[in-house]
């Protein structure tokens, strides 16, 4: 079929993808929103217009959805910056019609006898500009850089909200020794002196009981790929079921094979390679939110609070 | 400088071989490491497409019906045990890709197979698990002619034909476009002055404050210092940049291909020590999407016999061409215009002729040497960098001018 294709008719098919990349953007940014209760004051925290806020409201009505609750809401420059760049393309792609279709005759007759060849060029074009996600192939790893990302509560576990660096000189222990040695398990004591002076910082200690042993963990055992974004959304999900699952399977591992094995695609601190002999299962996982401070030269936890229990 | 990469030209097996035994050893390692068995306990419920990239279209519409997940609207989420099942099926397939069995079935197997299991991937938390580009290799394979697989029991011969050429064009093709598009995205989605913004020194931050927690990523704190300087960030930056711009010229700028692909692999290296996201066995099929073939292919090289300086520097790579890869030949016996050769320049430079037609002539006939001698790889590598041959040309010419005040022997000319 592709053999006598015509380069009209590629010409349209870019003309398409380009068209879909313009509007796609924008209904599915729409649908997204639609599927989120607030989402009419998230939009007002950027537009401070009645006017458009509810030209916008009457046009998510008329889209369709196809977004759940969770689904991730990428920043809206996102969208727009899609949806400008296909319109710019589709400027040109109108305006330099002709020369187009020389560029696409040419690349046709180099390759007609490869239909296979010039059909993923097709393909190619498709996809980048359309921006469909067809599973083997999609339109690249989006772009981001780390202008804003000071460091500073953007990082760690939960990426964002979980760490915050704060410059204040504590000297006041509000926690208990106990719960502090367990806690202190959980953080690399060497870095955080070398990191840390006279300052302190907030961040995750995942801590896993089994009926008389604690040790600190992470998400990595999961063997999801970014499993926070599985823990943030479903702090009630059978979390503890699936770590267990992992954890038993590990346990089997060989110590060469552990570290032949290729890692997973998000990969974590080591663990107390301790938990991998433990008979026990796990019966619950606690989430700390903690305060490591530096005083004197020793590391301490300076407050802890427990956001997600799961057992 | 631009040569299209022919997709119509005979080639040897190597490089399709290659790219057969690297696809699944790639895919038999990733299943044996990997246990995606832990998604039949998620709850079916939360398998929404959570990632924007993967929800920006329906995906019931568009990759549910790509990775076969439209069978769960039919029947239940498999369970861990089900998925254990087909993990296993792929692992046994990728063995059979491996030994080259059932040629043309085994790509399709594992092709869908692994669609399949990386879909529970990008329905519960992620678009990908560092694996498209495998995937893609796979893709390739499915495509591919089976007559141009390696096989165990009925074994190809080793002949050069169209088949060995083509699946080469497409897996650079799509591999090239799929790094491009990373590049264009930093472009679109940021800023054209992408490396300025990149601020690898707050990303440094980020790696220390990580290191302190048990519960965070990967980071290698001894490389936060590095990524401090500004200059290395912007640096870094426009390496990356232009590197994954540049391949989308995989297919028609040959003399860059492989200063894009080492440079990408780095890139992917530094991905997983500062934020620990894996893409290091991408590196194994970037390497396929280098011209292998040219450590096979035979040349003819014709010099110039009267000069002593000639005669001695080719009985020395004489030597080393253990394979036989290179026949020289005098260039008095070459008659003028045979082969397209200009006698003329052929006094003042050696000249050197492809497989395919192809005349290069002094420092590059040189390089399609190099790329013949085992012992000379790692110079025919260096060569790839950018600048390099133009300055090996310019030594070359240097060198020719002067060869009979170099030469003890003496050079007639």
């Amino acid at each position: 079929m592709l053999k006598n294709i015509h380069s009209n008719r590629i010409y349209q098919i870019i003309l398409i993808s380009t068209v879909l990349g313009f509007i796609t953007p924008i209904i599915s940014l729409f649908s997204k929103l639609k599927s989120r209760t607030n989402w009419l004051n998230e939009i007002k925290e950027f537009i401070d217009n009645e006017q458009i806020i509810s030209i916008l409201n009457y046009i998510s009505l008329i889209v369709p959805s196809w977004h759940y609750e969770n689904s991730g809401l990428a920043a809206f420059h996102y969208y727009i910056k899609w949806s400008i760049y296909n319109l710019l393309i589709l400027t040109l792609i109108i305006l330099c019609r002709k020369k187009l279709l020389i560029i696409i005759s040419r690349i046709k007759n180099l390759y007609k006898n490869n239909t296979i060849i010039l059909s993923a060029i097709i393909l190619c074009i498709f996809v980048f500009n359309s921006k469909v996600f067809l599973g083997f192939y999609f339109s690249g790893i989006p772009g981001w850089d780390y202008s804003n990302n000071r460091g500073f509560g953007s990082s760690s576990w939960g990426e964002r909200q979980y760490i915050s660096k704060q410059y204040i000189k504590k000297d006041k222990l509000i926690v208990d020794q106990k719960l502090q040695n367990l806690l202190l398990k959980g953080v690399n004591l060497q870095n955080a002196k070398n990191i840390l002076t006279n300052t302190s910082i907030r961040g995750v200690v995942i801590v896993a009981h089994t009926v008389d042993a604690q040790y600190c963990i992470n998400d990595g055992i999961s063997g999801i790929v970014f499993p926070h974004r599985y823990v943030e959304n479903n702090n009630k999900g059978p979390w503890l079921d699936i770590i267990n699952y992992r954890l038993n399977k590990q346990k089997k591992y060989n110590t060469i094979w552990k570290k032949l094995r290729y890692p997973d695609h998000t990969v974590y601190m080591d663990i107390d390679e301790g938990i991998y002999n433990e008979r026990e299962n796990l019966i619950k996982i606690e989430y700390w939110d903690v305060e490591v401070t530096e005083i004197e030269d020793n590391i301490h936890i300076t407050d802890a609070k427990l956001i997600y229990l799961h057992d | 400088m631009i040569k299209i990469f022919r997709h119509d030209e005979k080639d040897y097996p190597l490089h399709f071989w290659a790219t057969q035994f690297i696809t699944y050893i790639y895919l038999l390692y990733r299943l044996i490491s990997r246990d995606y068995s832990v998604y039949g306990l998620i709850n079916s419920d939360y398998f929404d497409y959570p990632r924007f990239i993967t929800n920006l279209y329906p995906p019931k519409l568009t990759l549910e019906l790509i990775n076969f997940h439209w069978i769960y609207n039919i029947l239940d989420y498999p369970t861990s045990d089900t998925i254990v099942i087909i993990q296993y099926i792929l692992i046994i397939f990728s063995l059979l890709g491996l030994l080259g069995v059932f040629n043309k079935y085994t790509p399709i197997v594992c092709f869908f197979g692994y669609l399949h299991l990386t879909g529970f991937v990008q329905a519960a938390t992620s678009e990908i698990d560092g694996g498209t580009v495998c995937i893609l290799a796979l893709f390739v394979l499915m495509v591919s002619n089976k007559k141009a697989f390696y096989t165990l029991f009925n074994q190809n011969k080793w002949l050069t034909t169209i088949d060995n050429r083509w699946p080469i064009v497409l897996l650079m093709l799509l591999i090239g476009s799929y790094y491009l598009f990373a590049g264009l995205n930093k472009i679109i989605d940021v800023h054209p002055l992408w490396p300025f913004t990149l601020h690898l020194d707050n990303l440094a931050i980020v790696m220390e404050e990580r290191s302190i927690f048990v519960s965070s990523r990967y980071a290698e704190v001894t490389l936060a210092p590095l990524f401090k300087s500004e200059f290395i960030s912007i640096f870094a930056g426009t390496i990356t940049l232009i590197s994954e711009l540049g391949m989308g010229t995989l297919i028609f700028l040959p003399r860059y291909r492989v200063f894009f692909v080492i440079n990408m692999i780095i890139m992917h290296i530094f991905v997983y020590y500062s934020t620990g996201i894996n893409f290091l066995g991408s590196s194994l099929i970037l390497i396929l999407c280098v011209d292998w073939n040219c450590l096979v292919r035979k040349v003819r090289c014709y010099y110039d016999h009267d000069c002593g300086f000639c005669v001695k520097s080719v009985n020395k790579i004489k030597k080393y061409d253990i394979f036989n890869r290179v026949n020289f030949i005098p260039m008095q016996s070459l008659d003028q215009g045979k082969y397209g050769f200009k006698i003329e320049q052929l006094k003042n430079e050696m000249g050197l002729l492809e497989e395919n037609g192809q005349i290069l002539y002094g420092a590059y006939a040189f390089e399609s040497i190099f790329e013949k001698i085992p012992i000379f790889y790692i110079i025919a590598l260096i060569y790839k960098f950018p600048l390099v041959s133009y300055f090996a040309d310019k030594i070359y010419k240097l060198v020719a001018k002067n060869r009979h005040l170099i030469s003890r022997s003496g050079c007639k000319i």
